[in-house]
């Protein structure tokens, strides 16, 4: 690789992780919803639906964003690698896209609808197949992408059919059922909904359990098939890996005591941490072998002029951010609301 | 991946246009505290934010489809056009953002601040137009880089966003969504109107939205000038398809209609206004216009295709401007449009017109640079992926697509059915109001 490459490629790269870590967290909870519905048959009532379209109204749009930045990023910095995966992987991705279309399409048909017909019902279906759907999929390019195969280009359109891979869908999905489920125990608790509050904690507890056991059974899984990659991932520069089980861990005892803000911050480092162990495990100047390392990333004036882009994008967008977040997400805002509705009936 | 962007660009027109008559209504409620502007600006903000939904999740395919349909193209040139797609998704993600705050804070924002929270979105949707139209700008124009061996080297990525292209086609793209918005919404009205001239608030509704698709109308003529004396200054072959001009020709005449004959290599039925094309083109009555039998058969884009789509474009162009100078005649004798059944036909007319008008001018910009994807430097044919069974994934797309404009057309439907709110629930969240009518 080109030397001068090397410190732009990285940062880049660290920001990519970034992008993909938010869409996970932030992108998952919101597909969590989705799943939840469909498995629990639709049966949700009135006021759970309204608490997810109040949750997540507001802030689905600029979470999805952030894959979106991910795939900007990606095919602008290391375009042959975009490239690459796109080939191989282009059935997951389509499929993991129909998905978030029809998601997002069934959501806002739904939420803003103004009357029950069949396109609301339709949606309500669609809307919690799609949002399994999708975590899946893409979960599988991620497990596809970490596994060796997906550099092999005769096993092209089947790397994403491998175990780890499916078993990786699997895990995004408990993934986002689990995040869905510890950030709507919150919610439901800023909005005095003492009801739907301790569903979504036994929920979250369930779903945390059950991500805990797939995620050890992952472990061996990987260990047994890809020693090498497991060796990267748990013992590699950073325990990254017991981090991410220190956080589930701490989650769940937080969630049993009901300190809401401690579970949430503890289930997102739970995942931000399994996300960077795989994304550091993966190095991706040795991913695809065939293409040579200095075609590997854009040149040095692209990947400053993207930095220098990003930069000056992340002063407007963090704090437009914050403001979002802090509007419809923030303990002292929906108190004020709440206190505002409740002196004018 | 053509039949996506064709559905796509009419919802980033809206997704460009639809914020500024938003901001509008809601600044009339603001300064006259009239409740059906105030009812207007509710209802069209709803309406915004189904269609950003659904042109957010349309917006994904592309970024996938770019890279899943071309795979070749880019892989090579990902890295010139990346600058532009990285703002826009910066542009994208404050739209996002900020049309979360606008819509579901009604309720929480003072007014004032409210109506300010509208605008970043009405701001980044010119911002993101702006910036993917550059990264078309490049395909028509590129530059900014050196190919060796196949492998781009020496990336200007400043240079790729501001070839000599993109200041003409961001222009005349920004004024083509806003006329788009503009008579579109007006034509629903004028549906409205025609059954009930008396609807006082469909009257300022389609009033107002006139006003926009006028005041677009007039600078887009210039913008129509100035892009064809760009593209026959930066693709000479492009021009030579829109005017079906198969021979080099000193002193051109334009031709108004016609069809192109490949074989004879003519074009026939047409209305040539002599020496017009070269003052178009060249502004000097004797400039030599080339014609497209100067260059290689196989580069040569499909004339019939091109030559009709541009005259449909300029046709329908011409027409919306006269509807345009209607509208200010009227203003200036106070006549009311709903009240002339003719001007209200008219107005119904010119929503799908100006919808055909921009698609045509979009094929006009795509078919015309056929065979190419990067204009003489990447064939399409090269780029394109090899993924077996295409058509049925085309024919799968086009389903999902078909489903998705007959939701949105039955919630969009349903959402303008509702009967106008009074003054009395003006005050209630919208949010709630609609949670209500769902349980």
């Amino acid at each position: 690789m080109n030397p001068e490459a090397i410190l732009p490629a990285s940062i880049l790269y660290g920001t990519l992780l970034l992008a993909l870590t938010a869409y996970a967290i932030l992108g998952g909870a919101d597909f969590g919803a989705g799943i939840w519905e469909f498995n629990t048959s639709f049966r949700s009532h009135r006021r759970d639906r309204q608490l997810l379209r109040e949750v997540i109204g507001p802030v689905w749009e600029a979470n999805h964003v952030w894959l979106i930045f991910v795939l900007v990023i990606l095919w602008s910095a290391m375009p042959r690698v975009f490239q690459h995966l796109c080939v191989v992987m282009w059935l997951p991705l389509l499929l993991g896209l129909a998905g978030i279309v029809c998601r997002g399409a069934a959501f806002i048909f739904r939420a803003y609808s103004p009357v029950e017909n069949s396109v609301t019902r339709t949606s309500t279906v669609l809307f919690g197949l799609a949002s399994t759907a999708a975590p899946f999929f893409l979960g599988t390019v991620v497990g596809g992408i970490l596994t060796r195969e997906a550099t092999n280009p005769r096993l092209s359109q089947t790397a994403w059919l491998n175990p780890l891979a499916i078993y990786s869908g699997f895990f995004a999905v408990a993934v986002c059922l689990y995040l869905c489920s510890v950030f709507l125990f919150r919610e439901a608790g800023l909005r005095h909904e003492r009801f739907l509050m301790e569903i979504w904690r036994s929920r979250a507890m369930l779903s945390g359990v059950w991500t805990g056991l797939l995620a050890m059974a992952g472990l061996a899984f990987i260990s047994s098939e890809q020693p090498e990659m497991a060796r990267r991932l748990i013992w590699g520069d950073s325990p990254l890996v017991l981090l991410s089980w220190a956080g589930g861990m701490f989650s769940m005892v937080a969630l049993y005591f009901r300190w809401p803000l401690a579970a949430v911050l503890a289930s997102v480092l739970a995942v931000a941490a399994v996300l960077w162990g795989a994304g550091l495990a993966v190095s991706p100047a040795t991913m695809i072998p065939e293409i040579p390392l200095d075609q590997l990333v854009a040149p040095p004036s692209v990947l400053w002029a993207m930095l220098v882009a990003i930069a000056g994008g992340m002063l407007l967008l963090l704090p437009s951010l914050a403001w979002l977040f802090w509007l419809f997400k923030s303990s002292s805002a929906l108190d004020h609301e709440h206190l505002a509705h409740s002196s004018h009936p | 991946m053509a039949f996506t962007l064709g559905s796509h660009i009419i919802l980033a027109c809206l997704g460009v246009g639809l914020p500024v008559l938003m901001l509008a209504a809601e600044w009339f409620s603001l300064s006259t505290n009239d409740p059906l502007w105030r009812a207007l600006a509710h209802r069209w903000s709803k309406a915004f934010a189904v269609l950003f939904a659904v042109g957010a999740v349309s917006g994904t395919v592309l970024s996938f489809e770019l890279g899943i349909l071309w795979p070749k193209f880019m892989g090579t040139f990902g890295s010139v056009i990346g600058l532009p797609f990285t703002l826009e998704g910066f542009a994208f993600f404050l739209e996002a953002i900020f049309a979360g705050i606008y819509l579901y804070g009604w309720n929480k924002l003072p007014p004032r601040i409210h109506w300010w929270t509208g605008v970043p979105i009405a701001l980044s949707g010119v911002a993101s137009a702006s910036f993917v139209v550059t990264a078309n700008a490049w395909m028509n124009a590129p530059r900014g880089f050196t190919m060796r061996d196949g492998v781009v080297i020496d990336v200007d990525p400043i240079a790729a966003m501001t070839g000599p292209t993109a200041a003409v086609q961001i222009v005349h793209m920004l004024l083509a969504a806003y006329m788009v918005t503009g008579f579109l919404v007006a034509a629903f009205y004028a549906c409205v109107l025609w059954n009930k001239p008396t609807c006082l608030y469909s009257r300022k509704a389609m009033v107002l939205a006139l006003w926009m698709g006028t005041l677009a109308s007039f600078p887009q003529g210039l913008a129509g000038d100035w892009a064809a004396k760009t593209v026959a200054r930066t693709q000479p072959i492009k021009l030579a398809a829109m005017e079906g001009q198969f021979k080099t020709e000193t002193g051109a005449p334009l031709r108004i209609g016609g069809w192109p004959d490949t074989t004879t290599r003519e074009t026939n039925y047409d209305l040539e206004i002599p020496y017009a094309l070269s003052i178009l083109a060249y502004g000097d009555p004797h400039a030599t216009v080339q014609g497209l039998d100067d260059f290689p058969r196989e580069n040569q884009p499909p004339v019939v295709v091109v030559h009709i789509a541009f005259q449909i474009m300029v046709g329908l162009g011409t027409l919306l401007m006269a509807l345009g100078g209607w509208t200010i005649l009227s203003w200036w004798m106070k006549w009311h449009p709903a009240d002339n059944r003719w001007v209200l036909l008219a107005i119904i007319v010119s929503g799908p017109a100006t919808v055909l008008a921009m698609e045509a001018g979009w094929v006009v910009t795509e078919v015309g640079r056929q065979p190419w994807i990067a204009h003489n430097v990447m064939r399409t044919k090269d780029a394109a992926s090899q993924i077996p069974g295409l058509e049925w994934l085309f024919l799968a797309t086009l389903a999902i697509y078909l489903a998705l404009f007959a939701g949105l057309t039955i919630v969009l439907r349903l959402l303008a059915v509702q009967p106008i709110p009074t003054s009395s629930n003006l005050s209630s969240n919208p949010a709630a109001s609609d949670q209500s009518s769902l349980s």
